[in-house]
């Protein structure tokens, strides 16, 4: 369960956990559980009780119609067996008249007889009295059935008919008791025709509630009366009703209990009924009440229930929405106080708002504000004296700026130090580890004897104690103090002394001993403030061999510095010399080229008939030299111009570059019927006339070297560790890898002019570029599988 | 508080309660009667009091349109359609005369009669069990029944030869009743002597007549003709000296000698049950079947009996329901 509600609560709530949100869900849950628990243990026992109400209501209805009946059967029955035995008298006597009177009188005095008459043991009649007809107009029908019955009747005992309904009259039935004793040849019977309104006026005005209605069917399930008179005279029958037929065996089990159920009635309505046999007649007494309106009353229980739980959560939602914001707004406004002061504000208060416990929590808090306020106060006070003591001290200890030396500096800090600590004396060492000694820095009042005493470290000494310990040993008497072994310093008048650890950096690097001649001076209430004043010194000795280092770097830095200067002097120079170079070999040296050139071919022309074939073939051998001459010195003039002559850097779309090169060696790939791809090219930081120089390079090279197949070629690209990769592969003649260094080597090649043209500075040029952005460029290739060439640009 | 905001605020309550009460009179039902007037006045009490019996209070939960035509059989088609415009939730009438001339105005209106004597002869339903249209009601059996009362008649006066019988002739009870009075006269071994009327002139003709001198007994054949003139009929038989048959006992009371009936009030009792159902429980009259009498009753004026020299038998004595002195 309790996994449960914390499930609950986080799907409901995800954020940060809430005290509120989580008193209130529980509130919820507890108050709402309950009223849903009550209501849930309450809802079917009052849907039971509901049913039993309304079946006990039934039950008692159908009883009392029962008793009812009975009493006006028994009524007309026992009217019925008084009149037939005044008929006997009469008969016995032969008294006609009187038995006209008997019948008359009869009928007055039971309304339900409709007819009175005799009929003998062959059906003749001998007496007919009706209340509507004449004697002597024949009933067939009632004399018929009454000799019918009359045939069936034992002495004594009362035979019913069927009802029987006509079109021209209301239903009735049919009596007859015989007459006479058995051993009598002439068995006559008395019959009664019983009008059946008064069972149609029971009907009528029968009353229960929600609609209840009463029907009485005959032993064949036809009703005989009911509430709506025309389902009786359409002869409606119920028979075949479950109910109706387990009435029916329990009677013919002669069982007289009450059998509830369901059924849909004659006029289509489902319904809950209850049902009692009579004996004598043997009709069925059913009382129903339509579902619909029973479960209308359990509908308004379930609604009941669900609007009842709906009103109860809701106020248990409110209640809990109030005791939370009740219990935590109070929590809320004490966290509110203690972030204020958090925050450094002590005068903050809490609003006692209650006199419970969080009243009192509130009050105490006020409290604990206004004392923190007041320690806040006191410590801030001495703090701040503390602080002035401890920043004239910083500011008197200070290191000169100007000390060459550590000694230099703690021998201008020694006397502010005995100054700030009221020492006598102050001695400040440096421990050797390796030679186990301790190196005076400075000191002050101490004998040079006694320095050089206790400049060895003594296993058991105070000084080793320290070191050991880095914790400060004070003696307010050194006489009476055990843990100072040697007590030197008593020679020399002092009294008390204090040794403490001078640490640089976390590591005891020496001992910074103070003593005092008034004896009871160096107590533990200084201990804070010497140790203090003992990491002030360490902070000096650390700033001092900071100082110190970066006075060397930064004359180390200096020297660099000037030696770069002068080296970036140089490289000026350099490059001057080399572009007048340049400069020179593009005119100086080219113009005699040009010359020997162009005479050596004009010679070719103008005496090409006169020289002999030797002659022409040394002019052309000179021309071609000329040429190639020239050749090479372009393109070293080129070379030297890719780093004297590179543009600024800016964004360069390699993949625009490409088409560039590309339509520069439009003729070479179409010649060579090569195909040319790549990957998505970047946008670099490049000079974007060198990039396409670089890449005509290198594809060039592609399409030149191929080994017999149409060229392909492709430009591949990757992100590589912050910078971008390219690789330029193709499917050409391959190159040993042992020449992969070598051929980027200015005027290098690995073929002769004759097999392949060129100079050899084109992968110079390359590898010059692309260093020139700050790249590398490599080859990967095996001879006879294409050459795959990588440069980098930085990103 | 000053008069006149006393007076106002008066006024107000007034006025609020006639509006509370108004729409229960505004909304209540109305059932419009067409009624033969005279003696059939008890019919209509029997109604009234039937309905207020369930809760059907005049003036309050119902209201009451009534056509009284006061004996005149000519305007009851005029008041039946009159009665019909109106527009009634329900319609009750009292006598086979008004029923017809109302079956004849409406066929969807709900009517509900009383006071006729066989429906199903007088072709105003097609069954007791159900009428198969707009009407139902009470029947009383006042046809069959003259049968019944002759052989009463019979018994009472064994000598009897003959019985004069009174037929409003344009009244369809008044013949059915003489047919079957006829039949039984026929096995009684009582000759019905028949005098037809239609007008105030016929009965004065036939008050001129010797009736001693024609029969030995008078039987009133239900009409409204019949009922409408009892008073003259009863001072006639009075003056023959003739044993006078009729067939309501509130006649008897006025001085005929005896009746076998059902009672006028306790029809309008039994016909309040059904004019109920219509209006609360919107039943069709279809679905209403025709009723018969709950009781009969055998009145007899002993003061009338005495003055005729009549020797009243003890078993009659005993079996009369209503003895009037």
């Amino acid at each position: 369960m309790g996994r449960l509600i914390q499930t609950l609560m986080q799907v409901i709530s995800p954020s940060r956990p809430s005290l509120r949100r989580r008193l209130f869900w529980i509130l919820i849950a507890t108050g709402g559980g309950a009223i849903l628990l009550v209501n849930l243990i309450w809802l079917p026992s009052a849907i039971r009780d509901v049913r039993q109400s309304q079946v006990e209501l039934q039950s008692l209805a159908v009883r009392s119609l029962h008793e009812q009946m009975r009493q006006m059967i028994e009524a007309i029955e026992g009217q019925f067996k008084n009149t037939t035995l005044q008929f006997q008298v009469a008969l016995m006597s032969d008294d006609r008249d009187g038995l006209r009177q008997i019948a008359q009188r009869a009928m007055q005095q039971q309304p339900a007889f409709e007819e009175l008459g005799i009929i003998t043991g062959d059906g003749r009649e001998t007496l007919r009295l009706s209340r509507r007809l004449t004697g002597s107009v024949a009933s067939s029908s009632s004399v018929g059935s009454a000799a019918r019955l009359a045939a069936q009747a034992k002495k004594n005992t009362i035979v019913w008919g069927a009802v029987a309904m006509t079109e021209t009259s209301e239903p009735w039935v049919t009596l007859a008791l015989p007459m006479g004793s058995a051993t009598s040849g002439d068995r006559a019977s008395v019959y009664a025709v019983i009008n059946l309104k008064w069972l149609w006026r029971l009907a009528a005005g029968f009353k229960l509630s929600n609609e209840g209605q009463m029907s009485v069917l005959d032993q064949g399930g036809r009703l005989i009366a009911a509430a709506d008179t025309s389902s009786v005279l359409r002869q409606h029958s119920l028979a075949d009703r479950d109910l109706i037929v387990r009435a029916f065996h329990a009677a013919a089990a002669e069982s007289s209990g009450l059998i509830h159920g369901g059924f849909t009635n004659e006029q289509g309505t489902p319904v809950e009924a209850t049902v009692l046999t009579m004996q004598s007649p043997s009709w069925l007494i059913l009382v129903s009440q339509p579902q619909a309106l029973l479960y209308a009353s359990i509908h308004e229980k379930i609604w009941f229930f669900v609007l009842l739980s709906a009103a109860g959560w809701a106020v248990c939602g409110l209640i809990a929405q109030r005791l939370s914001r009740s219990f935590t707004i109070p929590i809320v406004r004490l966290m509110g106080g203690a972030e204020q002061l958090a925050t450094g504000n002590l005068d903050h208060q809490v609003a006692v708002e209650s006199r419970d416990e969080i009243g009192d929590l509130a009050l105490q808090f006020n409290r604990m504000a206004g004392a923190l306020r007041l320690s806040h106060q006191d410590l801030e006070g001495k703090i701040a004296a503390r602080t002035r003591e401890l920043s004239a001290l910083y500011t008197t200890l200070l290191p000169h700026s100007d000390a060459q030396s550590i000694e230099e500096l703690f021998a201008g800090i020694v006397e502010r130090v005995i100054a700030a600590t009221g020492a006598d004396a102050a001695l400040f060492r440096l421990f050797d580890r390796d030679n186990q000694i301790l190196n005076c820095l400075a000191q002050r009042g101490f004998s040079d004897e006694y320095v050089q005493e206790t400049r060895q470290l003594t296993p058991g000494s105070a000084n080793s104690v320290v070191i050991a310990s880095g914790a400060a040993l004070l003696a307010p008497d050194i006489a009476a103090d055990e843990r100072i072994k040697v007590k030197r310093q008593i020679v020399f008048g002092f009294q008390s002394c204090a040794f403490l650890p001078l640490a640089v950096k976390g590591e005891v690097r020496g001992v910074i001993q103070l003593t005092s001649r008034s004896a009871g001076y160096f107590t533990e209430d200084k201990r804070e403030y010497l140790m203090a004043i003992t990491r002030l010194m360490g902070i000096v000795v650390e700033n001092y061999q900071l100082f110190d280092a970066l006075r060397g770097a930064k004359s180390s830095l200096e020297s660099t510095n000037a030696k770069l200067d002068r080296q970036a002097q140089e490289l000026l120079r350099s490059n001057a010399e080399l572009e007048q170079f340049a400069y020179v070999a593009s005119h100086d040296l080219q113009e005699p080229l040009r010359m020997i050139t162009g005479y050596t071919q004009l010679l070719l022309k103008r005496y090409r008939g006169q020289l002999d074939a030797n002659a022409q073939e040394y002019i052309g051998f000179a021309v071609d030299g000329a040429k190639r001459m020239q050749g090479l010195i372009q393109d070293l003039l080129a070379y030297s111009r890719v780093a004297t002559r590179g543009e600024e850097f800016t964004d360069c779309a390699v993949a625009e570059v490409l088409d560039g090169a590309l339509a520069s060696l439009r003729a070479a790939i179409e010649e060579s019927g090569a195909t040319i791809s790549h990957d998505p090219l970047p946008t670099v930081q490049a000079d974007q006339r060198q990039m396409g120089q670089l890449l005509q390079n290198l594809i060039g090279n592609a399409l030149k070297y191929r080994n017999g197949q149409a060229p392909r070629v492709h430009i591949g690209c990757q992100r590589d560790n912050g910078a971008w990769r390219f690789a330029v592969r193709d499917n050409g003649i391959g190159i040993d890898p042992q020449y992969a260094d070598k051929i980027f080597v200015i005027f290098q090649r690995l073929h002769t002019r004759e097999e392949y043209e060129g100079t050899g500075i084109g992968l110079a040029v390359c590898k010059k570029i692309v260093e020139r952005h700050g790249g590398k460029i490599w080859l990967e290739s095996e001879v006879g599988k294409g050459a795959n060439f990588y440069f980098s640009i930085p990103a | 508080m000053s008069n006149f905001r006393w007076t106002k605020l008066m006024a107000c309550a007034v006025a609020l309660a006639i509006l509370l009460a108004a729409p229960a009179w505004a909304g209540a039902p109305v059932i419009g009667v067409l009624t033969p007037g005279g003696s059939y006045e008890s019919v209509l009490d029997g109604l009234r009091e039937g309905l207020a019996k369930l809760g059907l209070r005049e003036g309050k939960e119902v209201g009451y349109l009534i056509e009284d035509s006061k004996g005149d059989v000519k305007s009851l088609e005029s008041r039946a359609l009159k009665l019909v415009e109106s527009r009634p939730d329900v319609i009750f009438a009292i006598a086979t005369a008004s029923t017809l001339a109302l079956k004849k105005a409406t066929q969807t209106i709900p009517l509900v009669f009383t006071a006729i004597g066989d429906p199903v002869q007088a072709g105003v339903v097609a069954s007791f069990a159900s009428s198969q249209n707009n009407i139902t009601g009470v029947a009383s059996m006042n046809a069959a029944l003259s049968a019944k009362r002759l052989e009463i008649l019979k018994e009472l006066l064994p000598h009897l030869k003959k019985s004069l019988a009174i037929v409003a002739v344009k009244e369809s009870s008044a013949q059915f009743s003489y047919k079957y009075l006829a039949e039984a006269g026929d096995k009684l071994g009582v000759q019905a002597v028949r005098r037809e009327i239609s007008s105030d002139g016929d009965i004065e003709l036939l008050f001129r007549e010797r009736w001693s001198a024609m029969a030995d007994s008078v039987i009133s054949m239900p009409s409204i003709f019949a009922v409408n003139h009892i008073a003259t009929l009863i001072d006639k038989a009075k003056r023959e000296k003739l044993p006078l048959m009729v067939f309501e006992s509130s006649h008897v009371e006025m001085g005929a000698l005896i009746s076998y009936a059902g009672d006028f009030r306790s029809f309008g009792n039994q016909a309040a049950a059904q004019v109920a159902r219509i209006l609360t429980k919107k039943t069709k009259p279809a679905d209403i079947p025709v009723e018969t009498p709950e009781r009969l009753f055998l009145s007899l004026n002993l003061a009338t009996a005495k003055g005729l020299g009549l020797k009243i038998p003890r078993n009659f004595l005993d079996r009369a329901d209503r003895l009037i002195d």
